[in-house]
């Protein structure tokens, strides 16, 4: 039966209005849940519901599905739900500083500890102050500076004493003290010392001698008498500022009843106040601090600072996060630094919390693929999720590029519900390259690119749109313009039983036809706007088809689209440049000669073909094998090429077009080259549906149409495609006029009657095709092929034998 | 009340290198700022120390070591020319950063006599606290016997007279003498920027001696506390006034009754307050 071109009515689905029932989208509510994206909100469900370690989730999709926005929804609402999360601050570690210890408080309460140890803090200063100026302290001070004064100052004041009695006076030095006899009160001159008799020096000398070793005795007692008042002023410290202190840090504690590890840092640090006393005294004159003690560190009251790691004394319900810039520091925390006299220093007080501290409790949303180009983040969120805490870690001091002394702060306990958002592409490559992965992201949230067109879904669609528009501020669609819209996310989802719900890409379209809207200064986007906004994308995006068009106009590029040639048909591609995709003619021929059964892919000999490319042309083979080669060997050698392809060639959406050039060749019919073709085929002839049908129809279409139709023009596709037709309106008019015709091909031998005008041809009842049908040429053609190169081998098999008869001969 | 208190043009300071007698210079260039006055440095070579030196057997105990180290003039002249230097250094520093003109002598000899005598060319005689003589004299009978030249007399007990804001305490009674106490304990407060308290005798003419003095002492612009006591009273009232201050300046005049030689003596070596006193 001859195949009949496509009607109008099929080559693009018509939104019917009356499923619009409205004058505009400015009273359309938005969809309730998201629009046909139940698979992904079942899995967010599942995700979030299940609170064991490993149920995190990975939301897939194509980016500009709006799958940010919904999953944060979506996290936001359940989180709402759930109880606000215990926080965590910081505080020092009075035993290990380098280890700060993490304290936990119920929700909410961090922030008031925190002012709470500020005004503590406060208190203590005013309180120690008050306490060691005190008319009291400062007379105990001095009373025990004064002991041990009068100790020193008695002891050499008595051997003094004994040193006058003999005239002999006690002479202070900056390097210490000597002794020298007097004379009318005045030390004894060199000079008169000489005068004195040899007795009376020995007399003074001797004496001397014994008041140095008095004096020594003396001086021998001073460092212990230094290190008891150190003592003792060390104790008496402790005392006046523990009694001091004991109070309000008491105080503090019975308001954290409950929590022990509160109640022991408020000890530790009520020890610590009391321990470093001496950092607390007021400055003696040379600056220095009290003697004797250890010091309290530069900071003084810093150290009793609490450092929160959240705040979460607003929330309602557990937190929810989104880290948009996922270094290793802004996901796990860090240590900072300050310069001081050219050095770095650090303390708790420079922990900084990163994402995973805030989020703690709650959902932490992250980028897959930033999260993956940041060095190390992935690598720390899996290691945060496996041991279920965050360890702040230097980075460089892993990777050994600094020696500064940091801290290494108490890990916290992790509570969280990951939620990785990215594309398919990378879920699947993880789940591939990653063992860990899949035990630690255990749901996975698909994202649909398409909806069903049906009755029921085009009313909802109309509610997106009216949405999006509400949500930009844009002026509403009246209702045609809502019919062209969804006819285009048809064409978007290259298919005319769905509907494309990529929202951002639709967003756009909005956007644009509202600018056009604008222009005009209408109240409402109409369909013209619509159409002319997809039409500037369209323009924008179309240089690079318009240049390889005019290539061919200009007979640079040979395609012919009249006249008839045998072995030479118009083939259909694809190319895909940022968003916009088109389609492009290009010429595939074929030549046949006697041979040994091989059909040469001239692309894949010179390695321009991709292997799919290389399966389709494979695939003939077995076609003419099992078609042609039941009772004779092929004898033929025929070669295929895409003419002037310069690139690359991969896909079997040529399959079917190499194979009607083959027969072409074979059958020396001629196939119309008004025509272009797309489909793949199988071995048994049957043409198979292929992808981008609108965009392959429409690069022949404006072809023809710039060179001018005759009316014989038109595009052979696998009837599998039909569905799959939401051509241009200019298209689908000129079919309508008859400038242009669409088939829908079922079977090569379709095809090929419609490519050369002759009959297929059906094997009878001797098996053999008609003669002057395209399968009985064919057929005649390798049976000629056959017996010639059966005829070229007699020769060669005489002449094989002809030395060994020879030899035969020559032994005889 | 209408004696003047002396005109402070010229202050020496006495100077030995150590940091109670760089203290006192540091407030002495602060006081001569504030008043105009010029200022002299004088460190003395003590010959007691010399002729120590030159002894056979001038040997020194330290508290560092129980070794005796043996002290002989070399070195004994080499120390004295670094602590001089030393001091030139710090006087040049300390007057340099505040404009004031300086000089500096080196004397030689009893370090008592000299700086009496070289104080009588001087309003203000200016010490620290311990390290003037050789010979262990409390510096507290060194005041009161040895400093009789200048019309006043600064002992400093610490870095600064006093922690800061301290006040200044003066001791006086009606008579003669009343006015130039007054008024020197002012120029001493207004220079510090300190509080002025004065301990005044309890009597009949308390409100009048308190008026006078306050019409004196406005000039100067100070906060004043006042304190009266009975005589008998005046030695708690000024231990009561000394302890409250938490350190400061004292000032008296030397011929006050109740401070005598041996009092005075006291308060210097014991008290924590600085003390000027008026001769």
């Amino acid at each position: 039966m001859a195949v009949r071109s496509l009607s109008p009515s099929k080559l693009r689905r018509r939104c019917v209005l009356k499923l619009l029932p409205f004058r505009d989208t400015s009273k359309l509510e938005e969809p309730q849940g998201a629009f046909g994206q139940q698979r992904a909100l079942d899995a967010l469900q599942v995700g979030t519901g299940i609170r064991h370690s490993g149920y995190n989730l990975f939301v897939l999709g194509p980016s500009g599905m709006g799958r940010h926005r919904l999953s944060m929804r979506y996290v936001e609402a359940v989180a709402r739900q759930r109880p606000v999360p215990d926080e965590w601050c910081y505080v020092q570690n009075f035993d290990e500083p380098r280890t700060p210890r993490a304290l936990r408080l119920p929700a909410g309460t961090a922030k008031r500890f925190v002012a709470e140890m500020t005004q503590l803090i406060t208190e203590l200063r005013g309180t120690i102050t008050v306490a060691l100026e005190s008319d009291e302290y400062r007379g105990r001070r001095e009373a025990i500076e004064q002991e041990y004064k009068e100790l020193q100052e008695g002891g050499v004041e008595e051997v003094q004493e004994r040193a006058s009695k003999d005239d002999i006076a006690l002479i202070q030095t900056p390097s210490g003290v000597g002794f020298a006899p007097m004379k009318d009160g005045e030390v004894m001159s060199p000079e008169e010392y000489e005068k004195l008799s040899a007795t009376r020096q020995k007399k003074i000398e001797g004496r001397v001698d014994v008041l140095q070793t008095q004096l020594q005795e003396v001086m021998r007692q001073v460092p212990r008498w230094v290190r008891e008042s150190h003592k003792r002023l060390k104790e008496l410290n402790e005392e006046v500022i523990a009694y001091a202190v004991e109070e309000p840090i008491e105080e503090l504690a019975r308001r954290y009843e409950g929590l022990p590890r509160v109640q022991a840092y408020l000890e530790a640090m009520k020890t610590d106040v009391v321990t470093h006393a001496a950092a607390f005294l007021p400055q003696t004159e040379d600056g220095s601090e009290g003697p004797g003690e250890e010091s309290v560190d530069a900071h003084g009251f810093e150290r009793y600072k609490v450092n929160p790691m959240t705040n979460l004394s607003e929330l309602e319900g557990a937190p929810v996060v989104y880290e948009d810039h996922p270094t290793y520091h802004n996901l796990v925390g860090q240590v900072e630094h300050r310069t001081k006299d050219n050095a770095l220093s650090t303390d708790f007080t420079l922990i900084k919390p990163g994402a995973l501290h805030r989020a703690n409790g709650g959902y932490l949303l992250l980028d897959a693929r930033r999260i993956l180009m940041e060095s190390f983040s992935y690598e720390a969120l899996k290691q945060a999720l496996h041991g279920r805490q965050i360890r702040i870690q230097s980075l460089g001091q892993q990777l050994s590029l600094i020696s500064t002394i940091t801290l290494e702060p108490e890990p916290i306990p992790l509570d969280v519900k990951i939620v990785l958002i990215g594309e398919r592409s990378l879920y699947y490559r993880l789940c591939q390259l990653d063992p860990e992965f899949r035990n630690l992201f255990k749901i996975a949230a698909d994202f649909e690119e398409t909806v069903d067109w049906t009755d029921e879904t085009v009313p909802r669609f109309a509610q997106l749109i009216g949405g999006l528009v509400r949500k930009s501020e844009l002026r509403p669609l009246d209702r045609r313009a809502v019919a062209q819209v969804i006819e285009h996310s048809a064409r978007v989802a290259g298919d005319s039983h769905k509907l494309s719900i990529r929202v951002e890409r639709l967003a756009d379209l909005l956007r644009e036809a509202d600018y056009w809207a604008g222009v005009e200064q209408k109240k409402r986007i109409g369909a013209d706007d619509i159409n002319k906004a997809i039409e500037a994308q369209i323009h924008r995006g179309s240089r690079v088809r318009e240049l390889m068009q005019e290539q061919v106009v200009r007979e640079t590029f040979l395609i012919d689209t009249s006249g008839e040639r045998v072995g030479q048909i118009n083939g259909l591609a694809v190319l895909q440049l940022g968003n916009y995709a088109f389609g492009r003619p290009s010429r595939i021929t074929c030549s046949v000669r006697l041979g040994k059964g091989e059909l040469v892919d001239i692309e894949r000999e010179v390695q321009l073909g991709g292997p799919l490319h290389s399966k389709g042309v494979m695939i003939l083979n077995g076609f003419l094998g099992a078609r042609f080669g039941q009772r004779r060997p092929l004898s033929l050698s025929a070669r295929l090429v895409f003419e002037q392809s310069y690139g690359g060639v991969d896909g079997d959406s040529a399959s079917s077009t190499e194979l009607y050039a083959l027969l072409s060749a074979l059958a020396d019919a001629p196939i119309k080259q008004g025509f272009a073709v797309t489909g793949s085929v199988n071995q048994v002839g049957e043409v198979q549906a292929i992808g981008g049908v609108n965009e392959k129809i429409e690069g022949f279409f404006d072809l023809c149409a710039e060179r001018g139709f005759d009316g014989e023009q038109g595009v052979l596709i696998p009837e599998a495609n039909v569905k799959h037709l939401m051509l241009r309106q200019d298209v689908v008019d000129a079919v309508r006029e008859g400038l242009f015709s669409v088939y829908a091909i079922a079977t090569i031998d379709q095809g090929i009657e419609v490519l050369t005008g002759v009959p297929a041809g059906r094997r009878g009842k001797q098996a053999h095709y008609p003669a002057d049908s395209i399968n009985g040429r064919v057929e005649e053609k390798l049976r000629v092929y056959a017996s010639r190169a059966r005829a070229s081998m007699r020769p060669a098999k005489a002449a094989q034998k002809k030395p060994h008869r020879g030899a035969e001969s020559g032994d005889v | 009340m209408t004696s003047s208190a002396p005109n402070i043009r010229c202050i020496l300071v006495g100077l030995d290198a150590s940091p109670m007698s760089l203290g006192a210079l540091r407030s002495a260039v602060a006081l001569a700022a504030a008043l105009g006055a010029e200022i002299i440095g004088a460190f003395v070579e003590d010959t007691d120390l010399l002729s120590f030196s030159a002894l056979p057997f001038a040997t020194l105990t330290g508290s560092l070591s129980p070794r005796k180290v043996r002290m002989g003039q070399a070195e004994l002249g080499r120390a004295m020319r670094g602590q001089a230097s030393h001091c030139r250094e710090a006087l040049a520093r300390e007057a340099g950063a505040q404009g004031v003109a300086w000089s500096f002598r080196v004397l030689r000899g009893n370090v008592g006599k000299e700086l009496n005598e070289a104080s009588r060319d001087a309003d203000l005689l200016s010490l620290g606290r311990a390290g003037i003589s050789a010979r262990r004299h409390s510096c507290g009978g060194f005041t009161a016997h040895a400093s009789r030249s200048a019309p006043l007399v600064l002992i400093q007990k610490d870095a600064h007279l006093g922690s800061e804001g301290a006040p200044v305490v003066v001791l006086t009674l009606p008579g003669e003498r009343a006015s130039p106490l007054l008024q020197v304990a002012a120029v001493l407060a207004a220079a510090q920027g300190r509080a002025l308290k004065v301990i005044a005798p309890e009597g009949a003419h308390r409100s009048r001696f308190r008026r006078r003095a306050e019409e004196l002492l406005s000039r100067w612009a100070l906060e004043l506390h006042w304190i009266f006591s009975r005589p008998r009273g005046t030695s708690a009232a000024l231990v009561e006034a000394l302890t409250g201050a938490r350190g400061g300046v004292l000032v008296i005049d030397a011929d006050n009754p109740w401070v005598d030689d041996r009092r005075m003596a006291a308060l210097v070596d014991r008290s924590g307050f600085s003390l000027m006193i008026l001769r």
